[in-house]
């Protein structure tokens, strides 16, 4: 979801861990969708029910945009640590699939919250500043979702990505918005986990170990190879 | 200078915010975008976007274009906040943060004049004690179930925090582990309110409820003098004998005191348990009616000589009442007819009964009832009893609310004991030559205390104008009102002291006056420290906080230029009980103020994050604001309103039915309650729609519902937020048709009667 991902019909030999990478991360966030489905049904009261999925599919999904966002502060901080070279590619891939299935599953938790928590009650999500910030930050995952795939992107004439990409920060913030205004939210929680992620962006900052390392790093960070 | 594509859609994002009127998050979001989708589709039109400016050039353009934008954005950024849900947003926080950190105590202040309850919650702890600071015992927690436990403390059992702080660093033990806690600790200086008087001797009595002391005013011809005697546990009413002897109620000690003005009479004391909340003597003094409410609401009727009970009359049966229930006083007076004749007032029923004893062969006692429509806020009968005057906020015979918006209407009845009939009104709230505002109510709002002055004077003190007025006793001929600063702040009671002087009293200010008939001031009696000396302590000590709640007690009192104080409808820091419209279509019962420590939001919807932000958006800009100029004034009338706290439950003084206690706290948890009224505060502070909670009832889908805490729910005359259920069981049976406001379907009657027992027992 940051950074370009050209997809070409056949995965090449180079792009095969690639495609590993980011197919566990979708499996993961699809077995974590089906837990979340099955321990639903187990609950007798209707009302817990759906507060049940309304709430895990949420937190399911800032997770997945937590990490998101973590994922090059946390390459870079084990690059920095470690000395070691890491695949730029693999950790643009595993970004991109924790974006897309971030944004599939706030749209779970959207959908599922709108049309079952709430009724389908338009003006409540219009009227509370909590349900506009969620569904703000849906929108921008939404867009950031649709300009995820090159051919896409190259019909769209999307030139300026990076900028537009840019915008899952705000999506962060306005998650982070949603959280805490959301009733049911634990904010010590909340709280504790965006001073985590803070203090993992900081890692953004950390000189380049380096100079074989960055290249290679900034090697496979490139949408052309 | 090389400008970046991120750079002009930052720039360009910006210009945008600041033409749009109205500034939200949604626009900045879509000015960025819009800037984007510009950018994007003009100049990255195939080539690598590269624009190259002077520097100078550069940062001149960047600041035309952002400038005004971040100006715009500077001043709109309250508004944002309120719109975004953010403002006061630190003040919920902190008090959820409070909630979720465990072990948690609540409720997070601790009072030093009465009994309480505080409930622990220790996730896994099975043996919890609390220790509230040095100077007090360790207090063993009392487990009900799911984690819960209760302490009871007693400030006179279990003694009183040493250290001089107005912050407690609690130790909770749980199974030997200490973590601690902040409280807060208030401790009230003497506040004398109601005296009673004996003309004849010169002598006025006024309990101090929150001191548990007396002060004993005499006037021996021009000279006042004054002395202080302890007594039980919360003071709430005296009467004076005719022999010169005290007689003091109490709320929360089991005896009745009767106390000898002089050295040479034995103090005598008698067992009638908790509650009583009122005391009267007889013309003839030899009887005394103790008014007692809690759990079995009545008149003890008693002899003075010797002192023993002679009858009790009970209020919580057989009464033909506009409200379901018993009848809870909160006043008493003996009518004409001696020992026969008894008049109740009852602020819950916005209403005052008189019973006089059946002397056919059936016995017992018939009532009368008038209903006012408002509570009286103080009553007092004249001096040949054939009168009595109640003081009201509005009057409303019928039962049919006045709909206009906030309406109050300060006045004064004047009650025909005989007839039991409303003979004559006297409207209070008016203006005057000292109003700074168009239309500004400057005179006689909330009269507070009334006493008969002379052979045919009323007296009559106001608390929110700050002013005393002298009466005649038809409420015919124009009030001679004491124009002049008055002496004291926010007076609220009053007494005639014989010879043509009068004592007023100020509980907001811990001290007393007298007058003369002129209203110039014989003598200024000092019961509680100077603001000066309060001032001078250091930051943080409790005669540091006893200044802010005085000032903030003063300000809960004062009226703004409208007419309307807290006090107003928030009765002696409570609830008047009674609807209002305050601008939505159903009539709303006024909220209490205690126990509101900890729980931010406030209002039904909570709409109020803060306190303090009534001032700012009820006060002043409805209410038209103050008179006086007050430094600080939300922050401390919002640190007096976090000092009170909850009533006292009457359960408290009985023996405890532990076993049924736990078995509703299970039925609580099955039922699922905690996922809103989440323990110990039992609530999570969050607000939840209400087309969610009841869908067969509210189609309004922007109707948010602030969860309120179920500690004290014993207090309240009707529930849900628009009041439509009258009691608790309406609550779980009637009122939530769809099973949505709890599992209530769940549960069979015996848990269902168990878990209403907890809820009256909190």
């Amino acid at each position: 979801m940051t950074n370009a991902d050209p997809s070409p019909a056949r995965p090449s030999r180079s792009q095969r861990p690639r495609r590993r990478v980011a197919w566990i991360a979708y499996g993961t966030a699809t077995a974590a969708t089906l837990v979340i489905w099955a321990v639903d049904w187990s609950i007798p009261w209707v009302a817990e029910r759906e507060l049940w999925l309304s709430r895990a599919s949420g937190w399911a999904a800032c997770t997945a945009l937590a990490l998101t966002l973590s994922m090059t502060p946390l390459s870079r901080a084990f690059v920095w640590a470690t000395a070691r070279p890491i695949s730029g590619a693999q950790i643009t891939a595993l970004r991109r699939a924790l974006g897309i299935s971030s944004a599939w599953l706030a749209l779970l938790h959207g959908a599922w919250s709108f049309v079952v928590y709430l009724d389908a009650a338009w003006t409540a999500v219009s009227y509370w500043p909590y349900l506009r910030a969620g569904l703000a930050a849906l929108v921008v995952l939404l867009v950031l979702l649709s300009t995820s795939f090159a051919g896409f992107n190259r019909r769209l004439r999307i030139r300026l990505w990076k900028p537009l990409h840019r915008l899952s920060y705000i999506a962060g913030l306005l998650v982070f918005q949603h959280l805490l205004l959301a009733p049911f939210a634990p904010k010590r929680l909340v709280l504790g986990l965006v001073a985590l992620l803070l203090c993992i962006e900081l890692a953004r900052f950390l000189p380049r170990r380096s100079k074989g390392v960055e290249e290679r790093d900034r090697e496979a960070c490139d949408p052309a190879t | 200078m090389k400008l970046s594509p991120q750079t002009l859609i930052l720039t360009l994002a910006l210009a945008l915010c600041s033409v749009w009127p109205t500034p939200e998050l949604w626009t900045w979001l879509g000015a960025y975008f819009l800037a984007w989708l510009i950018l994007n589709y003009t100049l990255g039109s195939g080539r690598k976007v590269k624009i190259e400016v002077r520097p100078w050039i550069a940062v001149a353009l960047a600041s035309l274009l952002a400038a005004p934008a971040l100006a715009y954005l500077w001043r709109s950024a309250d508004l944002v906040a309120r719109r975004e849900g953010l403002r006061g947003l630190e003040v919920q926080l902190e008090d959820r943060i409070r909630l979720e950190t465990t072990p948690t105590v609540f409720p997070p202040v601790i009072a030093g004049d009465r009994p309480q309850n505080v409930y622990l919650h220790a996730p896994g702890g099975s043996e919890v004690a609390l220790r509230l600071a040095d100077g007090t015992a360790e207090l063993a927690g009392i487990a009900l179930g799911q984690d819960l436990f209760r302490v009871e403390y007693d400030p006179r059992r279990h003694g009183i925090p040493s250290a001089d702080s107005s912050s407690l660093e609690a130790e909770v033990v749980v199974d030997g582990s200490t973590s601690r806690r902040a409280l807060r600790y208030v401790r009230w200086q003497p506040h004398p309110r109601s005296p009673c008087t004996d003309p004849e001797r010169g002598t006025a009595v006024v309990p101090s409820e929150e001191t548990d002391e007396v002060f004993l005013v005499r006037r021996s011809g021009e000279r006042i003098a004054m002395e202080t005697l302890g007594v039980g546990d919360g003071p709430s009413g005296c009467a004076v004998l005719t022999q010169g002897r005290v007689a003091v109620s109490h709320r929360y000690d089991r005896f009745l005191q009767v106390m000898p003005t002089s050295q040479s009479e034995a103090e005598q004391s008698l067992e009638l348990g908790p509650f009583q909340v009122a005391v009267a003597a007889s013309a003839d003094g030899a009887h005394l009616a103790v008014a007692q409410a809690g759990n079995r609401p009545g008149i003890v009727l008693l002899s003075t000589d010797p002192l023993a009970v002679v009858e009790r009359i009970p209020l919580d049966e057989g009464l033909d009442l506009h409200f379901a229930g018993g009848l809870e006083p909160d006043g008493v007076h003996f009518g004409r007819a001696g020992a026969d004749q008894i008049v109740v007032t009852s602020a819950r029923h916005r209403a005052i009964f008189r019973l006089d004893r059946d002397t056919s062969a059936a016995g017992g006692w018939r009532q009368t009832e008038l209903y006012l429509g408002r509570p009286a806020v103080t009553s007092t009968l004249s001096r040949d009893r054939s009168s009595l005057y109640v003081a009201v906020t509005d009057y409303r015979p019928d039962g049919v609310e006045h709909r206009g918006n906030h309406f109050l209407q300060d006045q004064i009845l004047r009650i025909d004991v005989g007839t039991w009939q409303v003979v004559n009104r006297l409207l209070t709230g008016r203006r005057s030559e000292r109003q700074d505002y168009p239309g500004g109510v400057d005179r006689g709002v909330s009269p507070m205390g009334m006493a008969p002055f002379g052979e045919d004077g009323l007296l009559v003190v106001f608390a929110g104008s700050e002013e005393a007025w002298l009466l005649d006793t038809d409420l015919v001929q124009p009030p001679t009102m004491f124009f002049r600063d008055f002496d004291l702040v926010a007076p609220f009671g009053v007494a005639d002291l014989g010879g043509g002087v009068w004592l007023a009293t100020s509980p907001a200010g811990g001290s007393m006056a007298t007058y003369d008939s002129q209203g110039l001031l014989v003598e200024y009696l000092s019961v509680s420290p100077t603001d000066g000396e309060l001032a001078a302590a250091p930051p943080g000590s409790l005669l540091r906080q006893d200044l802010d709640l005085r000032s903030g007690e003063r300000a809960f009192f004062e009226t703004t230029r409208s007419g309307i104080s807290c006090q107003s409808c928030h009765l002696h820091g409570g609830t008047d009980f009674a609807p209002h419209d305050i601008g939505q279509a159903p009539l709303l019962h006024t909220l209490t103020t205690r126990g509101l420590a900890g729980t931010a939001p406030y209002l039904r919807d909570g709409s109020f994050p803060r306190i303090r932000d009534l001032h700012f958006d009820l006060a002043e800009p409805l209410y038209r604001g103050y008179r006086r100029r007050l430094e600080n004034r939300p922050t401390l009338l919002e640190s007096y309103v976090h000092a009170l706290v909850s009533e006292t439950n009457p359960a408290l003084f009985e023996p405890r039915d532990l076993e049924t206690e736990r078995a509703g706290l299970q039925a609580f948890a099955r039922a699922r309650c905690d996922m809103c009224h989440t323990l110990p505060a039992f609530t999570n502070l969050s607000r939840h729609g209400s087309r969610t909670l009841f869908p067969e009832h509210d189609a309004q889908p922007t109707l948010f519902l602030d969860t309120p805490s179920l500690l004290a729910v014993h207090t309240k005359e009707d529930f849900l937020h628009d009041g439509r259920a009258h009691d608790l069981e309406a609550v779980l049976e009637e009122f939530n048709e769809s099973n949505r406001h709890g599992d209530t379907e769940r549960l069979d009657a015996a848990e269902k009667r168990a878990l209403l027992h907890l809820l009256r027992s909190l």
